[in-house]
């Protein structure tokens, strides 16, 4: 998925975060990249798996 | 006489018990090899010195009354600038925290004083232990090549003898991979096993504190000193501390040792790891052990499962600095920061549903096989020279980057169980393989075992 340098500034905007210009290309090209990662995951079916983070040591 | 830097904990532990050597002595050394390394490696952010001196003092006072905290009395050790010293800057290798002196110790480096140990210096570690930016440090044992991070300082420190043992912090494999890389052997422990309190953080479900050192029985040691409940840190357990020695010469025969093939030994396995670990698992055999085949669904997702994780995470931390600090950050780390920051909640929700399935397929892979263990390449390829390495964490496109690196080692990660790394010999170039030995969690014992019977049979 690419983003536009636009989207990055939205979202930066709605986030609360100043993004300097210098460095609203790479923060694009990362976010597209990690995007594009995401996808594998979200064509998983875990709906009724909740989205937890708990460690329990005891395997048995 | 033997250089006392050549020893190991245990052996220079005996030396200061038989009054042969003091623990000044043993720092003196320390320093003067440190004085050669250094200019080389680039191992130290801050050497404490005069600090270090009085502590070696006062640590051979007591051993001359007949006082002996235990085996790391007396030995002189780094601790990776990610940590809070009260006698020294954390400044977790960024401008940002420039000249930061805590007032107390991290609880880690509180329990290494306890037990008598004399912190030598802050270590160096990538900024914020995020891997982005490139540091000064070089690897021991060819200062042209990357040395692995975040605890790059650690690892460094204890191959170049600088330090008999030292400090480091995994949140992805920041203590494994530089271990592996430089050839010495280190522990990421289960989830909670140490205290993280007073360690600059990332991500409080995938940070760790570990420690590096020469040989699996002195990294036992260590993590016999740093391991116990506190009470102050929500993720520490209440539960007894093993004694990580007393069985880890008692061989491994019948051991059952996992091995997965599709995610830890696939394509993108260089052949000289390849080929450093099939002989190891035949040792592994040799002694005893039998090699177990195990498939564990979907384990390819882990890196992506982690990579999310860390980075809102991390930059969840990191808000407020960024907010008010944004310059001062390296550009590297602070665009991964901005990157964080705009992982959308679907995804990170994602990513905890994805790692909750994978989580109990290692867990049922363990029960299932019956394993005592797991054997995997710590890392699938070898380290480069630092000018070939791009090492951006997000750009999975390189042929060589940061990714590839750390992507065996995010499993132990998100699971929580212990993993080990230790040397399986050398490639044709002369620089190390690194072996990951996988546990059940709270199991250290037995890793650290299977490390001692292998490090014992293939000494040379």
């Amino acid at each position: 998925m690419t983003v536009s340098s636009e989207a990055v500034l939205l979202l930066s905007r709605l986030q609360g975060i100043e993004i300097p210009p210098e460095d609203v290309e790479d923060v694009r090209v990362a976010l597209s990249a990690h995007l594009e990662s995401v996808k594998v995951l979200e064509e998983l079916d875990l709906t009724d798996v909740e989205p937890i983070v708990h460690f329990d040591p005891r395997w048995r | 006489m033997t250089d006392l830097t050549d020893l190991s904990m245990r052996e220079a532990g005996i030396l200061l018990l038989r009054r042969e050597a003091s623990a000044c002595d043993l720092l003196e050394a320390t320093l003067a090899q440190l004085e050669e390394s250094e200019p080389s490696v680039h191992a130290y952010a801050t050497v404490t010195e005069d600090v270090a001196r009085a502590a070696a003092r006062a640590a051979q006072k007591e051993l001359d009354r007949g006082r002996w905290r235990g085996p790391m009395h007396g030995i002189p050790v780094g601790v990776k600038d990610l940590f809070y010293t009260k006698d020294a800057p954390t400044e977790a290798g960024s401008k940002v925290l420039a000249g930061f002196v805590p007032d107390d110790d991290a609880d880690a480096v509180r329990r290494l004083r306890t037990a008598g140990a004399v912190m030598v210096g802050k270590t160096v570690t990538h900024e914020f232990a995020y891997g982005q930016n490139v540091p000064p440090t070089r690897n021991a044992l060819d200062n042209s090549c990357y040395p692995g991070g975040s605890s790059a300082g650690s690892a460094v420190a204890v191959a170049a003898r600088s330090a008999y043992g030292a400090l480091g912090t995994d949140s992805g494999g920041s203590v494994r991979v530089p271990a592996s890389l430089n050839g010495v052997v280190g522990i990421k422990p289960t989830f909670g096993r140490i205290s993280r309190r007073g360690v600059v953080a990332m991500s409080p479900s995938l940070d760790h504190v570990g420690p590096i050192a020469r040989t699996v029985e002195d990294c036992a040691l260590m993590l016999g000193e740093l391991a116990g409940f506190d009470p102050l840190d929500s993720s520490s357990l209440d539960t007894p501390v093993d004694d990580y020695t007393r069985d880890i010469g008692a061989g491994i025969a019948g051991m059952r040792i996992g091995v997965e093939r599709e995610f830890y030994f696939g394509d993108h396995v260089v052949p000289e790891v390849r080929d450093a670990l099939v002989s190891a698992m035949s040792v592994l055999q040799d002694l005893g052990a039998t090699i177990v085949e195990v498939s564990i669904p979907r384990l390819g997702l882990m890196p992506t499962v982690g990579l999310i994780t860390l980075l809102a995470d991390t930059s969840d931390y990191h808000r407020a600095l960024l907010r008010d600090r944004a310059a001062a950050y390296e550009p590297k780390t602070r665009v991964m920061l901005e990157v964080g920051s705009l992982v959308f909640a679907r995804s990170y929700l994602a990513a905890q549903r994805a790692r909750t399935v994978l989580r109990h397929a290692m867990k049922d892979a363990f029960l299932s096989d019956r394993l005592d263990a797991m054997v995997a390449p710590t890392q699938p390829v070898m380290t480069k020279p630092v000018e070939q390495l791009p090492v951006d964490l997000v750009d999975a496109s390189s042929e060589i980057g940061l990714p590839d690196f750390v992507r065996h080692t995010w499993p132990a990660n998100l699971t929580g169980q212990p993993a080990l790394t230790l040397p399986c010999g050398l490639a044709p170039s002369g620089l190390p393989v690194g072996m990951e030995l996988l546990g059940r969690p709270l199991d250290e014992a037995t890793l650290f075992r299977i490390g001692h019977a292998y490090e014992q049979e293939t000494e040379s």
